[in-house]
């Protein structure tokens, strides 16, 4: 079941876009989703659109692992772009009751659903073309900043890729539990609801007790390994910007350019 | 020369029984120890004989109560010396998936390189050349979950080579392996041992692993109970027994032999030594 979403998933691989600096992939990412919120209509969303499926050919992902990013959400597309429909103004296509389907609100839905693809599939492109690790690594570079204000960032990357480490470790766990458990008579399969939650409580606490252990462990295999926070540390890998980068940031802000040139023109929708 | 020395150390865990009160529990008592350089030294003992205790008092995990640990000539005690002798003395545990940093095995292994300051080009070499000598570096990119018991282990081991440590202290690193990674992971340690020249000191429960070192030290209640070489230790093994130890399989064969009047000069250790003296009994 946790094997099935791919949201947040990495897919190694070898394209311009894996080897971009994870910086740039992340403040892309962000003026990316920036825009799809500025487009007022479908000129401007279908440039921001294209640019991202652009972005996804030539990450040489397939389009159907992006498309299955999508499935789990189609149902709140569907439920958003529905209610949408009767939102519209002007002569109404269609009545019903106190119902009225507008030319407009057809519009506004169809609208919404490719806005809501393009987020998901603008931000699904980061996780699938960056490692966890280059990930953390860049959230922490990009927060430098804030050390000033005296927030420690590197505790707080440093805290995020131990979780990430940890993911496999501890679904690896809660299966070996669960399977103790179930060995022993316990009945986590049957029931409504309000037993099965209560089913876990026999797999939660021996999850909870061994990860305080391993925290332990995991402390003093740090301080053998001369870790004493951020300070004095270096790192292999260094982050590094190349000519793809500024290719991208150069497509990006064209884009955006465009963008605004078709919402001063054309106006809304 | 002696790369870590022992000297008179008392030291107990101090806990809180139910009125809270602190009750101490004594482990080890004027305890001297000296580890010499580039020797290859087991330790055994049963469980709570204070084996784990030594090896975290060898990087100042632990700090003695009385006494003193020495390391390359910092005492373990001098806070400012602490990671100069963290750097110094390496540290393998038994858990291999509650010691690695990263999902990704080569960012683990630079993981203590990096906190050691040193500059990314030379981090680089020295991952790639740890990850050779463990012969794991065609996993460099790969995550560890999807790693055996025996090569996270091994991903272990080169994590602490990375940092170019003059010993490794090893705590029980194969108890929790199965045969053949626990095979890969005494392989490797010797060959860092004979090759590289590490000291290391093995703490471990595995007969067949101790004869393979140098010195062989039994500890129990806390104290040292027999110290020499392998052949020198599994002679007695009345007393090995006697300690809640069990001595290595051909030797016990050999010695249930001469307990039925068959003669042998010399102490079998392993199962070529055995097969070679049954060979020769059965010629002559």
């Amino acid at each position: 079941m946790i094997s099935d979403i791919t949201i947040g998933q990495y897919f190694p691989g070898n394209s311009p876009i894996h080897k971009m600096d994870a910086r740039v992939k992340i403040v892309l990412t962000f003026a990316v989703i920036i825009t799809i919120f500025l487009c007022r209509n479908f000129a401007s969303l279908a440039l921001v659109t294209f640019s991202i499926f652009g972005f996804v050919a030539l990450s040489k992902i397939k389009i159907k692992t992006v498309l299955k990013g999508i499935k789990p959400l189609i149902f709140i597309i569907a439920v958003t772009a529905f209610i949408n429909l009767f939102y519209g103004t002007g002569e109404p296509v269609a009545e019903f009751w106190i119902f009225k389907i507008t030319k407009n609100g057809i519009m506004n839905a169809v609208f919404l659903a490719v806005r809501i693809i393009s987020l998901v599939v603008a931000s699904s492109l980061l996780t699938y073309t960056t490692t966890p690790t280059a990930l953390t690594y860049a959230i922490e570079r990009l927060l430098k900043p804030l050390t000033y204000l005296k927030v420690d960032v590197h505790t707080f990357a440093m805290t995020m890729t131990i979780a990430l480490r940890f993911i496999p470790t501890l679904v690896e766990e809660v299966e070996k539990i669960t399977a103790a458990q179930k060995s022993r008579g316990a009945d986590m399969e049957s029931g409504n609801l309000i037993k099965r939650v209560k089913a876990l409580v026999p797999v939660l606490i021996p999850l909870f007790v061994s990860s305080f252990r391993r925290a332990n462990e995991l402390a003093y295999a740090m301080e053998c390994r001369c870790y004493r926070g951020g300070e004095g540390r270096t790192k292999m890998k260094q982050l590094k910007m190349k000519t793809g980068d500024y290719f991208s940031i150069f497509v990006v802000v064209l884009m955006i350019a465009g963008v605004i040139l078709l919402n001063i023109f054309i106006g809304k929708i | 020369m002696n790369i870590i020395e022992f000297n008179n150390v008392d030291f107990s865990y101090v806990s809180e029984d139910e009125n809270e009160k602190e009750i101490r529990i004594p482990v080890l008592k004027n305890l001297n120890l000296n580890i010499e350089k580039g020797s290859f030294t087991a330790i055994l003992g049963h469980n709570g004989s204070g084996k784990s205790t030594i090896a975290k008092l060898t990087n100042g995990i632990l700090v003695p109560d009385k006494g003193s640990v020495v390391v390359e000539g910092m005492s373990t005690s001098d806070e400012d010396k602490i990671f100069d002798i963290r750097a110094k003395v390496g540290m393998v545990f038994q858990n291999p998936d509650n010691q690695i940093v990263s999902s990704i095995v080569e960012e683990d292994v630079a993981f203590g390189c990096e906190n050691l300051g040193i500059p990314p080009e030379e981090c680089r070499k020295r991952v790639d050349d740890a990850l050779e000598t463990v012969g794991m570096s065609e996993f460099a990119l790969k995550s560890p979950s999807k790693l055996s018991g025996g090569q996270k282990q091994r991903v272990a081991v080169a994590g602490i080579i990375a940092m170019k440590p003059d010993c490794i202290v090893l705590d029980e690193p194969t108890a929790m392996l199965d045969p053949s990674g626990r095979r890969e992971v005494i392989q490797t340690i010797m060959r860092l041992n004979k090759e590289e020249g590490i000291t290391i000191v093995l703490i471990t429960h595995y007969m067949d692993e101790a004869v393979k070192a140098d010195r062989v030290i039994i500890f129990d209640g806390g104290e040292i109970k027999l110290d020499g070489t392998p052949k020198q230790v599994f002679a007695e093994s009345d007393k090995v027994k006697a300690l809640g130890l069990d001595i290595p399989q051909s030797t016990q064969l050999v010695e249930m032999m001469k307990k039925d009047g068959f003669s042998c000069d010399d102490v079998i250790l392993d199962a070529g030594e055995c097969a070679d003296y049954l060979e020769n009994m059965l010629r002559s």
